[in-house]
């Protein structure tokens, strides 16, 4: 796998956790919704900018699909959280996996933001469902 | 793209814990207790700068140790990163292919905690010292995150990202 496919993964990752978010929003508790807004802008910026850079090495960045299959049913705030923190240790997969797919350092500095970024996500929707311990040893993995 | 699996179930993949759907079979073979199992670097002489690492992380199990000590009230709160912190170490010696401390030694370190705990002779550890050792860590992992091989990146940046996860928790 070259880099270039590994980050058409991490976009597409992006794309599922934005697709993803829209249902976190339609069930998640009316005080959580600020934060469920601030997380998925985030991956939207993500996301445009992994677009972006996948354009400067001259790629087609992929497209988001129309549907996405959800991992169990979200029909309450409780599930809407549980979904953020599999969306968030999703991302910080992707991007985890980005890390070993290059020897370019700013590449990497990139995915370790990205991979960071989801990491502390989780843990604030963990605190948010008294998931303990909110952290985890090793993020993404 | 390098992978058969459609886009429509990277959500699956990704809640499921797979994540990036190139990434499941890489993923699988570094998952597993205590660590992951990460190759060995190619033997040179400078030092592996892998080491460094442990050595701080090591240093933070042991800081922790002793706020815990010092401030039992604490103990709860900083317990669950005492132990991921021990966690990642593990891991490392595994990486750098050290042998475990042997518990000889690990019992004459207790012996020594338990005597210096009832003659406090060590500074004592605020909650903004053990932040000030946490974030240092998440700097040195990050930073040898980018110059490792590609074998070892995702794990060092995993504990670099860590680190970032425990300084927020000390907050």
């Amino acid at each position: 796998m070259t880099e270039v496919d590994a980050l058409q993964d991490a976009l597409a990752g992006e794309h599922a956790v934005i697709w993803g978010y829209g249902v976190v929003g339609a069930e998640a508790a009316e005080q959580h919704l600020p934060a469920v807004r601030v997380a998925e802008q985030a991956h939207r910026t993500r996301r445009d900018d992994t677009a972006d850079l996948l354009r400067s090495m001259s790629a087609e960045p992929i497209e988001a699909e129309a549907y996405y299959e959800l991992p169990f049913p979200v029909t309450d705030p409780a599930s809407a959280v549980s979904l953020a923190v599999h969306l968030e240790q999703g991302a910080a997969a992707a991007w985890r996996f980005v890390l070993g797919q290059t020897e370019d350092a700013e590449l990497r500095r990139t995915a370790l933001v990205a991979l960071t970024e989801s990491a502390l996500q989780a843990v604030q929707w963990r605190l948010q469902a008294g998931i303990a311990p909110a952290t985890v040893a090793f993020p993404g993995q | 793209m390098g992978t058969p699996l459609s886009r429509r179930r990277v959500l699956v993949a990704l809640a499921t814990g797979v994540g990036a759907v190139g990434g499941a079979g890489l993923l699988s073979a570094c998952t597993g207790s205590p660590g992951p199992v990460i190759p060995t670097a190619t033997p040179s002489t400078a030092p592996d700068p892998l080491l460094a690492v442990l050595t701080e992380r090591e240093a933070l199990v042991a800081q922790y140790d002793l706020a815990g000590r010092q401030q039992p009230d604490l103990a709860p709160r900083l317990l669950p990163l005492r132990d991921q912190t021990e966690e990642q170490v593990v891991a490392l010696r595994l990486a750098l292919a050290l042998p475990e401390p042997s518990s000889e030694a690990t019992s004459e370190a207790t012996s020594r905690a338990r005597t210096s705990s009832a003659v406090p002779v060590e500074p004592p550890v605020t909650l903004e010292g053990l932040r000030s050792s946490v974030r240092a860590t998440a700097a040195s992992a990050a930073a040898v995150c980018e110059t490792t091989t590609v074998e070892r990146a995702p794990f060092v940046g995993s504990l670099a990202a860590a680190a970032s996860c425990h300084d927020l928790m000390l907050r």
